[in-house]
C-alpha cells in the first residue's frame, strides 16, 4: 500500500509532530539530577574496591493531561580508570493514563512483589550484579516492554510483554566477591532464547483484610546455564569451549500478600518455577544437557515498630527444589566417553539432578542460599535528617553472615553524606561456600549525594 | 407574685437546661461546619528541630469528602520529589494508606495503626492528617476561655478504646462564633502533654479554611509549620483522582 504522503521518513515525522502539537505543546517539562560519587575500601587489605559506581543519574519528564514521557539516564564511572566511564539510557517510556487504568510502553523497569528487596515473583527485569547490594531498582536493568493495567473496581489486572534480557555479571572483576570458574563463563558461547519475548499476568485484589496478588509468567531464565555439549569424536577431552550456554524456558506462578496483624505488618511472597531446557540439538555433534525442574522460592517478612521509634524488619527466605531430573553435563560426558572407549551405544539415562540444578530465575539471594534470615533495625533522628540502619543476612543452612551498617545525614535539602560498611564472615572451610567467597568484599565506604530537581 | 416569680424561675431554668450545650453538641457543631466538596492546594512544610535548624518541603494536595480522600505529592526538596501518599478513609474498615516510593517503583501499604508515625519527618503524624470520626470519641465541655480576643469553648475529646490513636485525649479551643478549632493540645498515651496545634484561617470563596497550621512537639522541642499558599475548591475531583495509579504521576 503506498504511503498517504509521498515524503521521506523525516518529513512524515515532522508532519506528525505538527499535527500532534496541541498535545505536546501543552505538556510540562520537569527534570531531576542526582550526583553521587562513592568511595569504598576493602577491609582486608585497605585497597580501593575497583568496581563501577553509578555516579550520576538524570531524568527528564514530559507530562501532559493523560500521559507522561520519562527519560532516565545514568553515568557509571571507575575512579581508577576514567576511560571506562559509561553513559547509558536507563529508561525511556511512555506512561499513559486512560480511563480504564494505565499503559506503559518503552524501555522501562517494572517491579512486582510485596516483600522488600528479595522478590521471587519479580522476574521481568534482569539484575545487574554490579549493584547487587543496592536498593530497589538500582539493581535492575530496563527492558523493552508493554504493560497494560486495567482497574476493575477493587481488582487490578496487569498484562505485560517484554523482551528477554539476561542478568549482567561482573566477569573478570577481581574485586567482585563471587568468582565464577571458566567453565561457567557463557561469553562468546551462549544462545539467545528461541523467542525473544516473555509475557506475564498479575491480578491484585483485597481479600479478608489482606492485599493479595497472583501472577503467571512465561519466559526464560535470566542467567545462562549449560544447555548443549558439542562433541566431535574421537576426541577424549571436553574443553570448556565445548559447552554451549542458553536460557531455559521457565514458567512462574507467583503469589504475594500483605496484611496487618495487630501491630505488625506481614508480607509474604512465593514463586513456583517450572524450568526446562528446550534448546534444539540442531547439529549431530550437539548433545542436549537435558534438565527439567520444579522449584519454589519463598519469603516471609515481618515489620514491627519497637519502642524508642525503632523500626524492625525480619525476613525468612528460602528455596526448595521439588523435582529436578535430566542428563547432567557430567553424565553426558561419561556416557560419551563410554561410547567411544567401549564402543557401547550412547546411553543417556535421566537421573535425579537436585544437587546439580543451577537456579537461574527469581531473586539472587534465593539462588545462592537454601535458607536465610535477614534482619534490620533502623531509626531516624533530627526530623529524618539522620538515618541509622543496621542489617544482617544469616545463612541458616551453612556458616555465613553479612553484617552491614549505614549512617546517612542530610547536610541540607540537596546534600547527603553517607557512611557505610559491610562485614562478611564464614567459618566454613569450603571454598564454594557463598559467604566464604565474599569475605574479601568486606568494605567500608563514604558516599556523597547531591540531588536537584525542578517542580 | 410568688407564683409569677416561681414560674419565671422555672422557665428560665428550663431554658438554660434546654440550651446548655454538651461536649457532644460542640463536636457536632464543629463537624457540621460548611466545607468544600473537594480542595486542591499547594503548601509549604517548614520543619524546625530542637536546635532551631529548619528544612522546607513543598507539597501538592488534593482532598475530597471532608478529607476522607486525600492524595499528596511531594514536590521539593529533590530528595523527596516523586514520593506520594494516598489516604482513603473507611467507616467500616481499616483506612487505606498507600505510599509511592519512586526508588523502588512500588506502592507500599502503611498500617493505619502507624498513624502515630511522623509524616515525612514532620511533627504531624498520619493521624494528625486524618479527620476525626465524630462517633469514635467521647466529649466533655470543660468550660470557656478567651484566646487572642476570641471567645472559645474548651472541648475535651477522648478516643474510644477501639480507635488506634496515639493520643489519650485532645483538648480543643473551639471559637464560639465559627465552631472552628483555633488551638488543640494533644496528650500522649501516658497522659503527658505531647503536642500543640494552632490554626489560622482565611476565607476561600464561601468557605473558611485553614491557611496555616503550626504544630509543636512539646516533648522534643521541634515544630512544623504548614502554610497553604494556593487553594482551589469545588473543582469536581471524583473518585478516579484518588486512585493508586495517580501516585506515580506528576501532580494533578
Amino acid at each position: 500500500m503506498p504511503p498517504l504522503i509521498k515524503a521521506g521518513f523525516f518529513t512524515q515525522f515532522t508532519l506528525l509532530l505538527c499535527i500532534l502539537s496541541p498535545v505536546w505543546l501543552s505538556a510540562q517539562l520537569s527534570w531531576d539530577l542526582e550526583i553521587s560519587p562513592l568511595y569504598r575500601l576493602q577491609i582486608h587489605d585497605g585497597s580501593e574496591l575497583q568496581l563501577p559506581v553509578r555516579t550520576a543519574q538524570a531524568g527528564l519528564n514530559w507530562s501532559g493531561r493523560t500521559f507522561e514521557l520519562h527519560l532516565n539516564t545514568d553515568l557509571q564511572t571507575r575512579w581508577q580508570d576514567p576511560d571506562m566511564t559509561e553513559a547509558g539510557l536507563r529508561e525511556f517510556y511512555l506512561h499513559a493514563y486512560p480511563f480504564f487504568g494505565e499503559v506503559r510502553l518503552g524501555r522501562q523497569i517494572l517491579a512486582w512483589g510485596y516483600a522488600d528487596q528479595n522478590n521471587p515473583t519479580d522476574n521481568i527485569n534482569p539484575y545487574n550484579y554490579y549493584y547487587l547490594f543496592g536498593l530497589g531498582i538500582e539493581r535492575k536493568e530496563a527492558v523493552n516492554a508493554l504493560s497494560v493495567t486495567v482497574d476493575l473496581n477493587v481488582f487490578s489486572l496487569q498484562a505485560e510483554i517484554n523482551e528477554h534480557k539476561a542478568n549482567i555479571f561482573p566477569w573478570d572483576e577481581a574485586d567482585f566477591p563471587i568468582q565464577f570458574p571458566p567453565e561457567a563463563d557463557p561469553r562468546g558461547r551462549s544462545r539467545d532464547p528461541e523467542q525473544p519475548w516473555e509475557s506475564g499476568l498479575r491480578l491484585r485484589f483485597p481479600a479478608g483484610g489482606w492485599d493479595l496478588s497472583l501472577s503467571y509468567r512465561r519466559g526464560y531464565d535470566k542467567t545462562a546455564t549449560p544447555v548443549l555439549l558439542t562433541y566431535l569424536p574421537p576426541n577424549l577431552v571436553f574443553p570448556p569451549d565445548n559447552i554451549l550456554f542458553g536460557y531455559r524456558r521457565t514458567q512462574t506462578l507467583g503469589m504475594d500478600a500483605v496484611a496487618f496483624i495487630m501491630n505488625a505488618t506481614l508480607r509474604a511472597e512465593a514463586a513456583w518455577f517450572r524450568t526446562e531446557n528446550e534448546h534444539n540439538t540442531d547439529a549431530v555433534w550437539n548433545y542436549l544437557i537435558s534438565s527439567r525442574a520444579d522449584y519454589l522460592q519463598y519469603i516471609l517478612q515481618l515489620e514491627y515498630d519497637l519502642p524508642l521509634e525503632l523500626s524492625f524488619s525480619a525476613q525468612y527466605l528460602g528455596h526448595s527444589i521439588q523435582k529436578a531430573e535430566g542428563v547432567s553435563l557430567n553424565d553426558l560426558r561419561t556416557a560419551l566417553m563410554d561410547a567411544i572407549l567401549n564402543g557401547a551405544p550412547l546411553n543417556l539415562t535421566e537421573s535425579d539432578m537436585k544437587t546439580q540444578l543451577q537456579i537461574a530465575s527469581g531473586s539472587p539471594l534465593h539462588s545462592f542460599l537454601e535458607s536465610a534470615a535477614v534482619l534490620s533495625l533502623s531509626r531516624s533522628f533530627l526530623n529524618d535528617r539522620l538515618n541509622l540502619k543496621g542489617a544482617g543476612i544469616i545463612n541458616l543452612k551453612e556458616s555465613g553472615q553479612i553484617y552491614s551498617m549505614s549512617a546517612d545525614y542530610y547536610l541540607n535539602d540537596w546534600l547527603q553524606l553517607e557512611l557505610f560498611s559491610s562485614l562478611i564472615r564464614s567459618a566454613s572451610a569450603e571454598d564454594t561456600n557463598f559467604f566464604k567467597m565474599m569475605e574479601d568484599f568486606s568494605h567500608i565506604g563514604l558516599g556523597l549525594s547531591m540531588q536537584f530537581a525542578s517542580f | 407574685m410568688r407564683k409569677v416569680l416561681y414560674t419565671a424561675a422555672v422557665l428560665v431554668f428550663s431554658m438554660g437546661f434546654v440550651h446548655a450545650q454538651s461536649g457532644r453538641d460542640i463536636a457536632e457543631k464543629m463537624d457540621s461546619v460548611d466545607r468544600p466538596a473537594d480542595m486542591a492546594s499547594n503548601s509549604t512544610l517548614v520543619l524546625t528541630n530542637a536546635r532551631g535548624k529548619t528544612q522546607e518541603k513543598t507539597i501538592r494536595s488534593l482532598s475530597a469528602e471532608d478529607n476522607s480522600r486525600q492524595i499528596i505529592w511531594f514536590l521539593a526538596p529533590a530528595r523527596d520529589k516523586g514520593v506520594a501518599f494516598l489516604k482513603i478513609e473507611h467507616s467500616d474498615a481499616e483506612d487505606d494508606m498507600l505510599l509511592w516510593l519512586p526508588a523502588f517503583k512500588k506502592v507500599r501499604r502503611i498500617k493505619s495503626s502507624q498513624k502515630g508515625e511522623s509524616f515525612m519527618g514532620s511533627d504531624m503524624s498520619y493521624e494528625d492528617m486524618t479527620s476525626r470520626e465524630l462517633s469514635e470519641y467521647s466529649y466533655e465541655l470543660l468550660g470557656e476561655e478567651t484566646l487572642d480576643g476570641r471567645l472559645c469553648w474548651l472541648l475535651l475529646s477522648i478516643p474510644d478504646e477501639a480507635v488506634e490513636s496515639s493520643y489519650s485525649r485532645i483538648v480543643s479551643w473551639v471559637e464560639k462564633s465559627s465552631a472552628l478549632p483555633l488551638k488543640e493540645e494533644f496528650y500522649d498515651r501516658a497522659g503527658t502533654l505531647f503536642k500543640r496545634k494552632t490554626i489560622v484561617y482565611k476565607r476561600v470563596e464561601s468557605y473558611v479554611l485553614p491557611s496555616e497550621i503550626f504544630m509543636e512537639d512539646l516533648q522534643n522541642g521541634s515544630s512544623t509549620r504548614l502554610s497553604i499558599t494556593e487553594q482551589e475548591v469545588d473543582k469536581g475531583y471524583g473518585e478516579d483522582v484518588f486512585q493508586e495509579k495517580n501516585l506515580s504521576r506528576r501532580p494533578m
